[in-house]
């Protein structure tokens, strides 16, 4: 397996020590449009299953615009339920109900894997956005960071899973209002 | 996995494409013996130095000798008929890279793992072959038998080839083990078995049927050597027809002398002293001719051929001596008479003398008279160094005060011969003659020589002093057969191998070099 090689992407090196090969996950002035699943996880007593559509335009190779947009089916977690059940109490924390969020999706690294008889050619990249984190109470501030990987399924479709924190402003009566939550996204869509 | 692989190796090889080649060399990690033999062949190519072999290996070592086998052969290696006229020449291989230049390229850094889609970008060889190496490698010390001897046949008997070749060259003993001349290309087959032939590697008789394959002046010499030494003097001649070198002249001569056919023998005598060359050894030669003349009537134009320039008179009086020693007394008394009608003091005086012996063995007192009256004129009488005055009229065979010294030692000379041959005339009146001349001869000259006239007067009248001055004189004749001058030093172009290389080919075989054998000989 050639798992994570780096691709050299800002210099040649001593050509006798160097292979070539034809790019195959082309991002550059592609827009990719993706699906999918994602779950925000902030320990609020909230479980906050969710779907997610996202649109990265590559104006360059290395890295393109993004926009995310995700509903939440945010529900009390049973721990919640309990609470609310023996003491009547609910959490001060809002209730996620969606992200919309853009920013910069940059291309860290370039890699193949060898699956089977298959060569997957992936990216690995780091994404930072800005945008809104609406709630049952308001739409809060929120800023996210992830890390993740842009697979090439076949010459049109792939696959992309990014693993996030994200952070918003809310106000609350006990705890802080600066909240942290974890938000991985699993997508497939289609390159065009 | 191996077969296939040198198999693409020895294709791109022989397709002379040795960028491709470079490349799939490259792709190559295993390292293996046939992957470092092209690695070899590539750096041959391209006039790279070779590393040192780790560990022995007969097939690349070949390398190693072809490439110091250039450097031996310095400029002329360009025009040599070896694989260097296609090695050096621009353009038999091709050295073009062919890297992918995607518009959307993704480059690896090497590794061992090969994955599918990438290919490896390769530097073109770059070819040195513009100038001579600086390094070289001693190609004689690289052929030795660990080389040789576990090549295939053809293979062998071409090194073996080469090492005798560069052996001969360089004046060293020649090795000839290996040396299978059945194995070697056509061409070649002739000059191995004269180096055979040379080393002792085989009976010297082998040279005649060499010489008709390869007739070069060094092969005929040694022919002509051997059948005489064998003692085949007919087959000598039939040899040395035309125009043979020198040596072979001289064995021509000594072939046709044992055959008794004087007239040819003179004519290649004659021939062999008028070609260049030294004249280390020829003294046999030159007396072998006077003998043979010597025994026939006086013809002065055929012994100056033989006479050394200058020094013709020499020979002349050489010739007479030797004309008397064989009886011939009329070409004795010829050369006689030819010597003394020279103007030169020295010349005259010796035909005198030489005349005066002749006379006596002729038994003609007059004419035994006439020459000491000649040698010692009359009315100047025999007083001790009288002779023509030195203003007087030169006549011929008249000598001056000015050459008595010249006269003096002929007068001695005359002396010895006559006191040698006194026995030959033992009559009362031929005595008397002889001890009156010895003693007007003895009154005649110097006083210095005088001693020496009496010595020979003494020798006269006694035996053994007689037969010791015979031998002092050199009459009695030791039969050594003359023998040909030294043999000349062995030279002979000896042609290169084509090819010293043994490259797999793609169906395992060996080849030595694209042209196949017999397109190598027609060079």
């Amino acid at each position: 397996m050639k798992a994570l090689a780096l691709a050299l992407l800002f210099s040649l090196p001593a050509l006798a020590q160097t292979r070539v090969e034809p790019r195959l996950l082309i991002k550059e002035h592609h827009l990719f449009a993706s699906g999918g699943l994602t779950w925000l996880e902030r320990g609020d007593y909230y479980d906050s299953p969710g779907f997610i559509a996202q649109v990265s335009w590559y104006p360059v190779e290395q890295g393109g615009l993004d926009l995310q947009i995700v509903g939440l089916l945010s529900f009390l977690s049973s721990s919640g339920q309990e609470v609310f059940r023996v003491a009547g109490l609910v959490p001060d924390a809002h209730m996620p109900q969606g992200l919309v969020l853009a920013g910069w999706r940059h291309t860290l690294a370039y890699g193949k894997a060898a699956v089977g008889s298959q060569v997957l050619h992936f990216d690995l990249q780091g994404a930072a956005h800005v945008g809104t984190l609406i709630t049952d109470r308001a739409w809060t501030p929120a800023f996210s960071a992830s890390g993740g990987v842009l697979v090439r399924v076949t010459e049109r479709f792939f696959g992309q899973l990014d693993l996030g924190v994200v952070a918003n402003y809310e106000n609350r009566q006990q705890s802080s209002p600066f909240n942290f939550g974890f938000l991985p996204l699993l997508t497939f869509g289609v390159e065009l | 996995m191996i077969a296939l692989v040198v198999a693409t190796f020895a294709q791109l090889f022989w397709q002379r494409e040795l960028g491709l080649l470079k490349r799939e060399l490259l792709e190559d990690h295993a390292m293996g013996e046939e992957r470092m033999l092209f690695d070899d062949l590539v750096a041959l190519a391209t006039c790279a130095p070779l590393p040192a072999l780790s560990q022995p290996s007969p097939m690349r070592q070949l390398v190693r000798v072809e490439a110091a086998r250039r450097v031996r052969l310095g400029k002329a290696a360009a025009t040599s008929d070896t694989v260097w006229r296609d090695l050096l020449r621009p353009g038999f291989f091709s050295l073009t890279i062919h890297n992918p230049k995607p518009s959307k390229a993704l480059y690896w850094i090497e590794e061992k793992e090969k994955w599918p889609g990438e290919t490896l970008l390769v530097d073109s060889p770059v070819s040195l072959c513009g100038k001579l190496p600086a390094w070289s490698g001693d190609e004689q010390a690289q052929i030795n038998d660990q080389l040789i001897l576990p090549q295939q046949p053809q293979t062998a008997a071409l090194l073996a080839y080469e090492r005798a070749a560069l052996q001969f060259r360089a004046g060293k003993p020649t090795e000839t083990r290996g040396l299978a001349v059945d194995q070697l290309p056509t061409h070649l087959r002739p000059y191995a078995r004269f180096l055979r032939l040379e080393a002792g590697a085989d009976p010297r008789e082998g040279f005649a049927a060499l010489a008709l394959e390869l007739p070069q002046p060094i092969v005929i010499d040694r022919a002509a050597q051997a059948l005489f030494e064998a003692g085949k003097f007919a087959e000598v001649v039939k040899l040395t027809e035309g125009k043979p070198p020198r040596y072979s002249l001289w064995v021509r001569v000594l072939a046709l002398s044992r055959l008794g056919r004087e007239d040819e023998m003179l004519e290649a005598l004659a021939s062999a002293f008028a070609m260049p060359g030294g004249d280390a050894g020829n003294e046999p030669m030159r007396e072998l001719a006077v003998e043979t003349l010597a025994r026939r009537r006086f013809d002065e134009k055929k012994l100056l051929p033989f006479a050394i320039k200058g020094a013709e008179e020499g020979a002349l009086l050489q010739l007479g001596q030797r004309a008397l020693a064989a009886g011939n007394v009329g070409t004795a008394r010829a050369v006689a008479q030819a010597l003394a009608d020279d103007p030169k003091a020295r010349n005259s005086a010796a035909g005198l003398a030489l005349q005066g012996e002749a006379a006596f063995a002729a038994g003609d007192a007059g004419a035994l008279r006439d020459a000491l009256a000649l040698l010692f004129p009359e009315g100047n009488g025999y007083g001790r160094g009288a002779v023509a005055g030195p203003r007087g009229p030169r006549v011929p065979a008249q000598l001056r005060i000015a050459d008595r010294d010249e006269r003096d030692h002929a007068a001695v000379a005359l002396a010895q011969a006559l006191a040698g041959r006194a026995h030959q005339r033992p009559e009362r009146e031929w005595t008397a003659l002889l001890d009156d001349t010895l003693a007007r001869m003895r009154d005649g000259v110097h006083i210095r020589y005088a001693r020496e006239i009496e010595l020979a007067a003494e020798a006269s009248r006694s035996a053994v002093a007689r037969n010791l001055q015979r031998v002092a004189l050199g009459e009695v004749k030791i039969a050594i057969p003359p023998q040909p001058p030294p043999p000349p030093k062995a030279e002979l172009a000896l042609p290169e191998p084509f090819s010293l290389l043994a490259i797999p080919d793609d169906d395992g075989s060996l080849r030595s070099w694209f042209a196949p054998p017999e397109v190598a000989d027609a060079h």
